[in-house]
């Protein structure tokens, strides 16, 4: 009761303000608005929820985590602008690269100060930025198979809700809560189906960028094991899975095949970090 | 330069050193025998009790120019003890301390006034990773031997800051915002 009275504000906020300018976007006439505005409300729905989370904020933030909005702000506004110029997906998958590279250098400045040389700390970085990649293109291609205009965010709600369990079992309520936050905006994006609109595109190199940063800095800053990230960050490859031959449902049966990864990375957490009840 | 120049000019600036040192005492924080303690409100209910196992640092006392006298203590987060694993972890996680980001606790005096055992000592605490002027009441204790003939002194001072100030504002319905200090430091004269 004390941990949902805690998390559920900030949620609410962030379900409201994206799915406020999900409401914009589908009462906006023209078609080449609408993914830009889906980046920016799932964007600027984790920015407020995140505020109201850790209240205001000096800038830069001491506390890198504290970057989190920053980045969902500036990968929506650049996702959009992409989407707006219609720029090819090679050169929109290189600035999510770019963007997460600089927003990973960010976050894990504290591992360059006490841990990484220089050669290694830049290493790690271009591998996680291509994760971010990875993820997106998963994603994207998960969206394109998509049955139903609720596949996708209903994936992103399962991805957030097991990002948002893990960390707290390792051993952090404000990372977890930031998660919550995240799933609070994709929520927030489901308006977009009030006027039969199929979202994603413009959500997915936003959380998919969050997504990655919150499971690194649950391993880094928390006790979040490196094999539950893994898991997690990889979960919605299975929702590409050649099920449509089936004859069953396929939107339960991803969704269902997704969860697997992530109760696998549950129980890793579980089992590896203490409660926090004391 | 000519030899005898060259010691001329060594005698003056030994002379010089000598004279900025003399009467100030170097004593070194001794860890095992100093005390952090922390105590915080939980719940609105009753406080809670905490120490920091490590200190260390050095405190330079001038007895006869107090403004001449300088603190420089190191508090590594880490050695946080609250009687409790569970709540030790919780504390060192990004929730509160965020000990991976920010694995010490430093203050730096700036200025030191007063006289016999009672001081007004002003200075930077950096606590997660903010720094805040800061200016405790320091009463210092009498001189003492040791067991090896060393001479040992030191002093304690309480004190309280608000943790939100140190931007450390999560759970603050649950975890209360003030929190009391009680230093209490021995140190080795060098």
């Amino acid at each position: 009761m004390f941990l949902l009275k805690q998390i559920l504000p900030a949620v609410i906020i962030a379900v409201m303000v994206a799915a406020g300018w999900c409401g914009i976007a589908v009462l906006w006439k023209k078609e080449s608005a609408r993914v830009p505005l889906e980046s920016l409300g799932i964007g600027t729905g984790y920015f407020v929820g995140h505020l109201f989370v850790t209240g205001w904020m000096v800038f830069p933030p001491k506390d890198t985590t504290n970057w989190l909005p920053f980045f969902a702000a500036a990968i929506a506004i650049v996702s959009g602008f992409c989407r707006v110029l219609a720029l090819r997906t090679s050169l929109r998958l290189l600035f999510l690269f770019l963007i997460s590279a600089l927003a990973l250098r960010l976050l894990l400045k504290p591992r360059f100060e006490y841990g990484w040389l220089p050669s290694e700390g830049y290493v790690w970085i271009s591998l996680l930025a291509a994760t971010v990649v990875l993820v997106a293109v998963i994603l994207e291609s998960v969206a394109s198979v998509s049955v139903r205009p609720i596949e996708l965010p209903l994936l992103l709600l399962i991805l957030s809700a097991g990002c948002f369990a893990v960390l707290i079992l390792s051993g952090s309520m404000l990372l977890s809560q930031f998660a919550a936050v995240l799933g609070g905006a994709v929520f927030g994006i489901l308006a977009l189906t009030a006027g039969k609109i199929n979202p994603g595109l413009g959500t997915i190199p936003v959380f998919a960028l969050l997504l990655i940063a919150l499971l690194v800095s649950g391993c880094s800053f928390a006790e979040l094991p490196a094999s539950c990230a893994i898991l997690i960050a990889l979960a919605p490859a299975m929702a590409l899975l050649p099920v449509a031959k089936l004859s069953l449902p396929v939107v339960p049966v991803r969704a269902l095949l997704v969860s697997v990864p992530i109760l696998v990375a549950l129980f890793l957490a579980f089992h590896s970090s203490p409660p926090l009840s004391y | 330069m000519k030899p005898g120049k060259l010691i001329l000019n060594i005698i003056i600036c030994s002379f010089g050193l000598g004279l900025s040192s003399y009467g100030a005492d170097t004593y070194k924080i001794d860890g095992i025998h100093s005390s952090l303690i922390f105590s915080v409100k939980h719940f609105g209910v009753t406080d809670f009790y905490g120490r920091f196992n490590e200190i260390t640092g050095t405190v330079t006392f001038d007895a006869a120019d107090p403004s001449k006298s300088s603190v420089d203590i190191t508090v590594p987060v880490e050695s946080i003890d609250t009687h409790n694993d569970k709540r030790n972890g919780h504390l060192k996680s990004p929730d509160f301390f965020n000990a991976k980001q920010f694995p010490t606790m430093t203050f730096k005096s700036t200025k030191i006034e007063g006289t016999g055992d009672n001081y007004k000592v002003s200075g930077d605490l950096t606590i997660h990773g903010v720094t805040k002027p800061v200016t405790i009441d320091f009463k210092r204790g009498t001189d003492g031997k040791g067991g090896q003939g060393e001479t040992r002194g030191g002093g304690e001072t309480r004190f309280t800051i608000k943790r939100s100030d140190y931007d450390m504002k999560f759970m603050t319905n649950a975890v209360g915002d003030d929190v009391h200090i009680i230093l209490s430091l021995e140190g080795v004269k060098e």
